[in-house]
């Protein structure tokens, strides 16, 4: 046969490789059917109560929105402006790392280039595996988000399939744009390519906290600050933009008005098919390029001395055993230098300081003791569960992810017992830290009284130790050692049970916690301690405690006899 | 006999540093070719523009006669490479596998099945294949991923460290496969470290040192190099010796 002959055979790279994904999607569906159906069935009910508790949250927030007519009507626009303004940025950024990973990171790449595909067909099929990653926005987001509009609106039935249409089209435009500057961190920063995708990420965001700042600056009852806020907006609902293309379709099918929403889905759909195209072409044309430069930036990595982070390592954890601060600032260093961690870490602090500091702002009658004690209540749940989804993100996978080097582990001269230990005490003094900071802001901004600002510190040390206790223990007890990827470590089946016994963990502490500041209420506005606040807020550490304890206790017992 | 795989003064740097220095290398039609180097000497790099994944900063490589750039179709649909952490889809079972290279190469259903038979009767494969990928040994994935890259009967399988994780029956068989690929006209490019291989298997070797070719021919030529009747380890060690280079640098003349 001659080599042209050859070429000739080699069919179409985008369908072959299309039917590759759904026999890998049949084989993956089955195993798990056959092997891990519990799994299976939990991670359908997580999701199912993650979008229970969406629909919830949207449908009270519509109605508030609602209740008012006049600002109701002015209000709706803008919330799904601002929805879909930070599903592009999300959107985008999420495409961009699942896009660098699955074109210039993963085994595959180099197996399918080394062959007879041409980069194109590698590179569309590598776009819509990320378009379909990235899509579960529509699942998580978008479906809560369509029924709670059915229940607050009274929308024609031609809204729904509307709905869908322009959320499934509005994907591709950020998706494009992630591909593009996955590419591009490919060719401009080929050694840190994450990292540089993270940071720019954390630029805009620090850029839209600002701007929001400013929004926020001016007294919220004046006049000058509705002229402020109008002209601010202005700049984000440009005619030209995708998520003004959107907000507008589904707003105009939310009224009945299906031209005009027609209209708008085939903007998205002109738009979203072009921005593919041009973004696919740009990258298949240069892709070898990048593909040359990511591959070989590895060749060489980059050097770093660890000083700065083995200092923070010794101030840290300076009260802990030097064998086992060895193994905290091993951790603390493998935080540092995972962008994906540190940053999920820093823009969750960040927004959480940012709104404890502006929330005496969004009350006018912040003077009411009342409706301090119930806002640092909810500061407390706000803190409290986005701890617990925190530590079931990275703390849970921390003993897993020893699973390549259990052999050293298991060769040092510590007992296993303190390995664990070692790892709860390095997670409490990171989160402990977090958690902390921002609770003092809050009470401090709330002006609470010295006891109830005690209290409120001691409960969310409380919360963060049996957190960590439970994601630790039962990330001991139920190890994942053949996966690296903390994201799959933490979404498989022990992820589950701990996320699930964290949620349980808090709204114990928070029902402990409401119940003090009843009581506090009832004593002299919390001014002193008083027996009933002492005993609850005892009842709330103790049940942290035991939980920490009893986690802790079954993980090391299981890691103490594993054989490996 | 024609070259199969010619390196025409190929250099590749990675920022600063020089992986690969203004390579010359022919390798016929035929050929078993064996590759040899210390860690880090320029191996996998040189193997991976012959390959198509790296591009070359100057220089120039041409596979069966095609220029293989970083978009050489015509040179890819002649190669097979499997590098020394073979990569298998985790939820594929091994035929499953075989049957989507198959495929990719376009290769005939009735064709793909027969040629796929013989391989698994030969590498011994029938007992796992129609298991998930996932569960298998290092050395069934290499078995794996050799029976598929033998499958579209490539004129150049280019392997990195083929004998690594197999036990000695499967070594014997891979190097027998080798063997008859050389006699029916095609060409091995072989990197390895392990030297018994190369010096029992090889028509010729080449010794990579710092990104340099400081040595290529038969085993017999490197002797000749050499000047001495050693073994293929002895002239490795030799040619490769930083300590020694430094001292004969030291010594003034």
């Amino acid at each position: 046969m001659t080599d042209r002959a050859a070429i000739a055979l080699i069919p179409d790279g985008v369908l072959l490789l299309l039917r590759l994904r759904l026999l890998l999607l049949r084989n993956h569906l089955r195993q798990a059917l056959a092997h891990r159906p519990v799994r299976l069935v939990g991670s359908i009910l997580s999701i199912v109560l993650i979008w229970i508790g969406l629909y919830v949250l949207l449908v009270y927030t519509l109605r508030q929105v609602r209740r008012p007519v006049l600002e109701g009507i002015v209000a709706t626009p803008l919330i799904f402006t601002f929805f879909f303004l930070a599903m592009t940025g999300m959107l985008a950024f999420s495409n961009a790392i699942l896009s660098y990973g699955g074109l210039f990171r993963r085994p595959e790449s180099s197996y399918l280039l080394a062959g007879p595909l041409r980069p194109r067909d590698v590179v569309i099929v590598k776009y819509l595996e990320s378009l379909v990653l990235s899509s579960w926005s529509l699942l998580l987001l978008g479906l809560p988000l369509m029924m709670a509009m059915a229940r607050t609106f009274d929308e024609p039935f031609s809204f729904y399939p509307l709905f869908l249409a322009i959320f499934l089209l509005f994907i591709p435009m950020p998706g494009a744009l992630g591909l593009l500057l996955a590419w591009g961190a490919a060719v401009v920063f080929p050694k840190t390519p994450r990292r540089m995708i993270v940071i720019l990420g954390l630029i805009i965001g620090a850029t839209g906290a600002w701007w929001m700042w400013n929004v926020a600056r001016t007294p919220m009852n004046s006049a000058r600050w509705l002229t402020d806020f109008y002209d601010r907006v202005a700049l984000v609902q440009g005619a030209m933009l995708p998520h003004t293309w959107v907000s507008k379709g589904i707003n105009h099918a939310l009224q009945g008005q299906t031209p005009e929403a027609i209209f708008y889905l085939f903007v998205t759909l002109a738009n979203a098919l072009f921005a593919s195209m041009v973004a696919v072409t740009i990258v298949s044309r240069c892709f070898m390029t990048a593909f040359d430069r990511a591959q070989g930036s590895g060749a060489r990595g980059a050097r770093r001395s660890g000083r700065f982070v083995s200092w923070l390592a010794e101030v840290f954890f300076a009260y802990l055993p030097w064998r086992q601060r060895m193994l905290a600032a091993k951790d603390l260093k493998s935080l540092c230098r995972d962008p994906l961690q540190w940053s999920q870490m820093a823009i969750l602090v960040g927004l959480l300081v940012l709104y404890v500091s502006n929330v005496q702002r969004l009350w006018s009658d912040f003077d009411d003791p009342k409706l301090k004690l119930l806002i640092a209540f909810l500061n407390q749940t706000a803190v409290s569960l986005i701890l617990a989804t925190f530590t079931n993100r990275f703390v849970f996978p921390l003993v897993s992810l020893e699973g390549q080097q259990l052999w050293l582990l298991g060769l040092l001269p510590i007992s296993r017992g303190r390995i664990i230990l070692a790892k709860f005490l390095y997670a409490l003094t990171i989160t402990g830290m977090a958690a902390v900071g921002v609770m003092a802001v809050s009470v401090y901004k709330l002006e609470l009284s010295r006891p109830l600002a005690t209290a409120h510190i001691i409960s969310i040390i409380a919360i963060c130790m049996g957190l960590c206790g439970v994601s630790i223990g039962i990330g001991a007890r139920m190890p994942i050692f053949n996966e690296r990827n903390p994201a799959r470590i933490a979404g498989g089946f022990g992820g589950t049970v701990s996320l699930l016994t964290s949620i349980a963990l808090v709204v114990v502490s928070l029902v402990g916690m409401g119940i003090m500041s009843v009581k506090a209420l009832a004593s002299d506005w919390g001014t002193a301690f008083s027996q009933e606040m002492v005993a609850w807020l005892g009842l709330v550490v103790a049940v942290n405690l035991v939980a920490a304890v009893v986690a802790m206790g079954i993980g090391i017992r299981h890691f103490s006899r594993m054989e490996y | 006999m024609a070259a199969a795989i010619e390196l025409s003064d190929v250099t590749k740097r990675y920022g600063n540093f020089t992986a690969v220095s203004r390579l010359q290398l022919e390798i016929h039609e035929g050929e078993l070719f064996a590759f040899l180097g210390p860690n880090g000497a320029g191996k996998t790099t040189t193997i991976k523009m012959i390959a198509g994944l790296l591009r070359a900063d100057s220089g120039t490589v041409r596979v069966c006669g095609h220029p293989m750039g970083l978009d050489g179709q015509m040179a890819k649909a002649q190669i097979a490479y499997v590098p020394d952490q073979p990569f298998l889809y985790e939820k594929l079972t091994g035929r499953e596998f075989l049957e989507f290279v198959a495929r990719m190469y376009g290769l005939e259903p009735a064709v793909a099945r027969e040629r796929a038979r013989l391989l698994i009767a030969r590498l011994e494969m029938g007992d796992f294949l129609d298991q998930l990928t996932e569960s298998y040994s290092h050395g069934m994935k290499q078995r794996t991923a050799l029976a598929a890259a033998l499958l579209h009967e490539p004129r150049v399988l280019i392997t990195d460290e083929p004998m690594v994780g197999l036990d000695p029956r499967t070594v014997r068989t891979v190097k027998d496969l080798m063997r008859e690929m050389t006699r029916e006209g095609r060409t091995v490019f072989m990197s390895t470290h392990t030297l018994e291989v190369a010096e029992a298997v090889a028509d010729r070797i080449g010794i990579i040192h710092h990104g340099r070719l400081v040595a290529v021919g038969t085993l017999a030529e490197l002797r000749a190099q050499a000047a001495e009747n050693a073994s293929l380890e002895d002239i490795f060690l030799n040619l490769t010796d930083d300590e020694r280079d430094a001292s004969r640098e030291a010594i003034p003349r």
